[in-house]
């Protein structure tokens, strides 16, 4: 056996399994002409498309069927570079269809929560945030290190920008005539009374003291009166209370004072968990549950039931077993999470994306790969990765493989379709190509086993290395040996949790403003189960190919509760089942709960306009009444390795890294993974890709892994 | 492929993030000084609500007494937490203005002062000056119904350009503020924002933050209401 890969001659064999944004990051890698040809790639994919939980494809009328609604945060530097270069090379090749990167990525800096409130009915917030200096995927400022000081400091940067601009919005002051403004000194006088303690500084500091107060006291040694402690708990509840209702109650500012609360329980509990110095960084608090964490510090129940903590787990879709009563998000992660969102974006907070995911991210990265000489296997389902059958168990001997069809004429199947002129993901198999024509089997379902034949593959004489890349779901499935043989492996797949999701999108006549939605643009989330979180998107529809354009298209998302039993492999049924579970879902929702958002969807009998909804299917005559639904796009995410990779309290420490060594010639991709970054996200799926390249080869260094060694 | 020898993955260098501060000794030992007294504070606090505490179960006080009693502990304490909580955020200020850390962040000091060897820094943290802030003031020309809100600059790290993109409103429907400059404030103290204001422009809040140019510090905040 050849002890590290240096000493080689032939080129090294990688069978990169799985072709989501992991495997794909890993194949870019390890074809990069830095390596001179060292690793030959081959990417075996189940079904007819990369993509993975990314994925999307074109349907009727060229419409874009995405898997879920996806944006990529201002912070994902390493995913932007990566797009970046691939941007870059096809527009080196001079036959680029996809122009400059920042033509498929759109920037944003509006994000807005949408909620019920106790009192006050529905409640909008919309949040601004200002364009910041640079572009994700820029080398980093000298200097502009992930640290906790730098996050704190800027924290409190905004804590005092946030006080500043409530006061400008609440002080009389302001209201004076311009011209008495004009005087410098009157000028430096306002100055000095805004930057006094107002009512909201006040305010947080008598929230923040109630939290320690209730610590404090909790903390108090025996022997201690019961009686005198529940007392002294109800003296902290009511000053609370008290607060509540007489200062912030009122206050139509109270999203901004719930913010101020947060980021002060994040100050305290910093301190007070000696976060700055602890080797283990935020990981230290990774078993706490984020709210609880949040609580400990001193944070109100007001905010941590504030649609803006709502929005987060909305945002991150964490719900254990997809089940809204369990809120389920590791304290550190979270907190890595929202430092790196709110403090570490460049350019704007967040950027959608031009077209589907799988045309803006997935077809440029698929032309580059082929161009490089990356050779794809799609149709190729795996069944298993096997262990040596005798000596140690510390390799991968062979990978088998469901076949599930095979081109007509024995060539690569061509999985790219043109729209509009640009190459694009088909949202079915192209059965043309393929012997047999249409079988009407999903390729993508689980419970859908059609094969073809089996194909087994053998190390050395098939591959050398592995990159495994599909997702945490589909491990107990194509990875039992290991499973059985390893606890290690045992307790991840027990430990990383996922949960299933659903989807719809609607086409629509009218636009937003006319049915009645009055705010920009954006994304918006915390609103109601168990489609929380949507986003207008009539940017995409020009990409489409309709005869007459609707107006809008908006996307929605959320988790999925899972039943009590979950289904028998046999089940072939099963996706179908929750199809149209969901299908009823969004045309229910459509009914009733979305007149909260647009309620010039409704007639004046208060019926949904079910007009309104545009058909790309081209029938005559459409659909009308509720049935038109039918002609929109919904999905249930309840593939296995489709779910949602979750980040519950006490689950990092079950992660596995890509760079761990067991098995020699194996490595493991994707956002389930131990990444530095353990958040089911783009973001943290190519930071596994970097880490399973760099496993293999050396490359790139692990210092150049933008924000893995983050605290 | 013809078959080979089996082949095996370079050693790994290591398997986990290094997420610890960075392992300068300046660095650590500025931090974990205020992180001490941050807590000697917190320590004193609640050392004291204790003592309070202890006396009320010790039989000092009437038990009818006990409501109002706690409540004026409630309230003590609540006055401690709150001094504490700001000598707790002054201390954190003082010590990222530390030049030690600083330069040991940045990687810009291989050779450092005293503080490096292990002993506190010179001053404790708790004796820094308050943070060095300078007026903003906002002068606006054109439209008489704008007026710009005064606030306080961060003194940037270095000497340095200050930058701005733009006055943004929260509805990116209407137009930005652009142009923006800064000038040594009249008189001499402090800075002068100048924002040209068209009067087409609509009416409300434009704001942006100012940033150092050189390091994208962000120093503050500048807002500008035009008036309905
Ligand atoms: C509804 C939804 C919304 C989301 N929104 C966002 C968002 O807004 N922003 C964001 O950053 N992230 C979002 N995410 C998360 C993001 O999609 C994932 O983190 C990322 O796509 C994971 O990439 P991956 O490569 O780790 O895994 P996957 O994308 O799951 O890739 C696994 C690959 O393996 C293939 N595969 C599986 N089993 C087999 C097999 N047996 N044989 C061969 N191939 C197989 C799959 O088909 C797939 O191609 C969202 C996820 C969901 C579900």
């Amino acid at each position: 056996m050849t002890q590290g890969s240096q000493s080689v001659q032939r080129p090294i064999e990688v069978a990169v399994i799985g072709g989501g944004c992991a495997g794909m990051t890993a194949a870019l890698e390890l074809s990069h002409p830095k390596h001179g040809g060292r690793f030959t790639v081959t990417v075996y994919q189940e079904g007819w498309r990369l993509g993975g939980k990314g994925a999307s494809g074109r349907g009727p009328s060229g419409r874009v069927e995405e898997h879920g609604l996806h944006v990529w945060l201002g912070f994902y530097d390493n995913a932007f570079r990566m797009m970046r270069a691939c941007y870059d090379e096809l527009a080196a090749t001079g036959s680029s269809p996809y122009g400059d990167w920042r033509e498929a990525f759109v920037p944003q800096s509006v994000m807005g929560l949408f909620a019920t409130t106790e009192q006050q009915g529905w409640q909008k917030w919309v949040g601004h945030f200002p364009p910041r200096s640079g572009l994700p995927g820029d080398p980093q400022t000298p200097g502009e290190m992930h640290s906790l000081p730098r996050y704190i400091a800027k924290a409190l940067r905004l804590l005092r920008a946030l006080l500043i601009e409530t006061d400008v919005h609440r002080h009389g002051g302001t209201h004076r005539p311009a011209d008495d403004l004009r005087d410098p000194n009157k000028l430096l006088a306002a100055a000095q009374t805004l930057l006094g303690r107002g009512v909201f500084t006040t305010a947080a500091a008598l929230a923040e003291a109630i939290g320690l107060l209730g610590t404090a006291i909790g903390m108090l040694a025996a022997p201690f009166d019961a009686a005198i402690l529940q007392l002294a708990g109800k003296v902290a509840a009511g000053l609370r209370l008290w607060l509540e209702t007489n200062v912030l109650a009122e206050d139509r500012h109270r999203h901004v004072w719930e913010i101020i609360d947060l980021v002060l329980a994040i100050l305290v509990g910093t301190v007070r968990f000696g976060l700055l110095t602890n080797p283990q960084g935020l990981d230290a608090i990774e078993e706490y549950e984020c709210r609880d964490w949040l609580r400990l510090n001193g944070a109100s129940e007001r905010s941590l039931k504030s649609p803006f903590i709502n929005g987060l787990y909305d945002l991150a879709l964490a719900y254990e077993d997809g089940d809204r009563d369990k809120p389920r998000l590791a304290a550190g992660q979270a907190l890595r999470g929202a430092l790196r969102m709110f403090f570490g974006y460049r350019g704007a907070l967040y950027w959608r994306m031009r077209s589907g995911m799988g045309d803006v991210v997935f077809a440029p990265i698929y032309e580059v790969l082929r161009r490089r000489g990356v050779r794809f296997r799609f149709f190729h389902r795996l069944t298993n990765v096997g262990l040596p059958g005798k000596g140690p168990a510390d390799h991968v001997a062979s990978l088998t493989f469901d076949v599930q069809a095979e081109t007509t004429d024995g060539r690569d199947y061509v999985p790219l379709r043109d729209v509009q002129g640009r190459p694009c993901w088909p949202s079915r198999p192209d059965w043309a190509q393929l012997t047999g024509g249409d079988t009407g089997h999903d390729l993508e379902s689980h419970w859908d086993r059609h094969c073809i034949r089996t194909e087994t593959l053998h190390v050395t004489r098939d591959f050398d290395f592995v990159v495994l890349a599909v997702s945490v779901g589909a491990i107990p499935h194509v990875g039992r040996e290991i499973v059985a043989h390893d606890p290690r492996w045992r307790r991840m797949t027990e430990n990383v949790k996922t949960v299933a999701s659903q989807a719809f999108q609607l086409w629509l006549t009218e636009d937003l403003a006319r049915l009645g939605w009055p705010s920009p643009p954006d994304i918006v989330s915390a609103f109601v189960k168990p489609f929380d979180t949507w986003c207008d998107m009539a940017h995409v529809v020009p990409e489409e190919e309709w005869a007459t354009p609707p107006a809008t298209s908006v996307y929605f998302c959320g988790v999925l509760p899972d039943p009590a039993e979950l289904p028998a492999d046999s089940d072939a049924q099963y996706p179908e089942r929750r199809r149209l579970e969901v299908r009823d879902r969004a045309a229910g929702f459509l009914a009733e709960t979305a007149r909260h958002l647009w309620p010039n969807a409704y007639d004046a009998g208060g019926k949904f306009r079910w007009d309104l909804l545009a058909d790309a299917t081209g029938q005559t005559p459409p659909p009308s009444g509720p049935e038109r639904f039918a002609t929109q796009y919904w999905r249930a995410n309840v593939n296995p390795s489709d779910r949602y990779v979750l980040n519950v309290p006490g689950s990092s420490r079950h992660r596995i890294s890509p760079l761990d060594n067991t098995y020699d010639n194996l490595t493991i991709a994707g956002d389930w993974t131990s990444c530095g970054f353990n958040e089911g996200c783009v973001e943290a799926a190519v930071m596994s890709g970097l880490l399973a390249a760099h496993a293999l080869s050396g490359l790139p260094a692990l210092k150049d892994i933008d924000g893995y060694d983050h605290p | 492929m013809t078959t080979g020898e089996r082949m095996s993955r370079p050693a790994p260098e290591r398997e986990a993030p290094n997420r610890g501060v960075p392992s300068d000794p300046a660095v650590h030992e500025v931090v974990a000084h205020a992180v001490r007294v941050g807590y000697e504070v917190i320590g004193d606090n609640i050392r004291q609500g204790k003592t309070a505490a202890d006396r009320i179960t010790a039989g000092d006080y009437a038990v009818k007494d006990l409501p109002d009693e706690l409540t004026q502990l409630s309230l003590r304490l609540l006055q401690l937490t709150r001094d504490m909580s700001a000598t707790t955020f002054d201390l954190i200020g003082a010590v990222l203005r530390d030049p030690n850390l600083q330069n040991a962040i940045k990687g810009l000091a291989p050779s450092l002062t005293p503080a490096v060897s292990g002993k506190p820094a010179a001053a404790p943290p708790a004796a820094a000056p308050p943070t060095a802030a300078v007026t903003l003031t906002c002068v606006v020309r054109g439209n008489p119904k704008a007026f710009g809100m005064p606030s306080m600059l961060q003194h940037p790290e270095q000497a340095a350009a200050l930058s701005i993109a733009g006055l943004f409103s929260p509805n990116p429907a209407l137009p930005s503020l652009k142009g923006i400059k800064f000038v040594p404030a009249p008189g001499g103290q402090g800075i002068a924002a100048i924002v040209d204001v068209p009067d087409s422009q609509p009416a409300g809040n434009y704001s942006g933050v100012i940033c150092d140019s050189a390091t994208h510090q962000t120093l503050g905040t500048l807002t500008v209401q035009v008036m309905p």
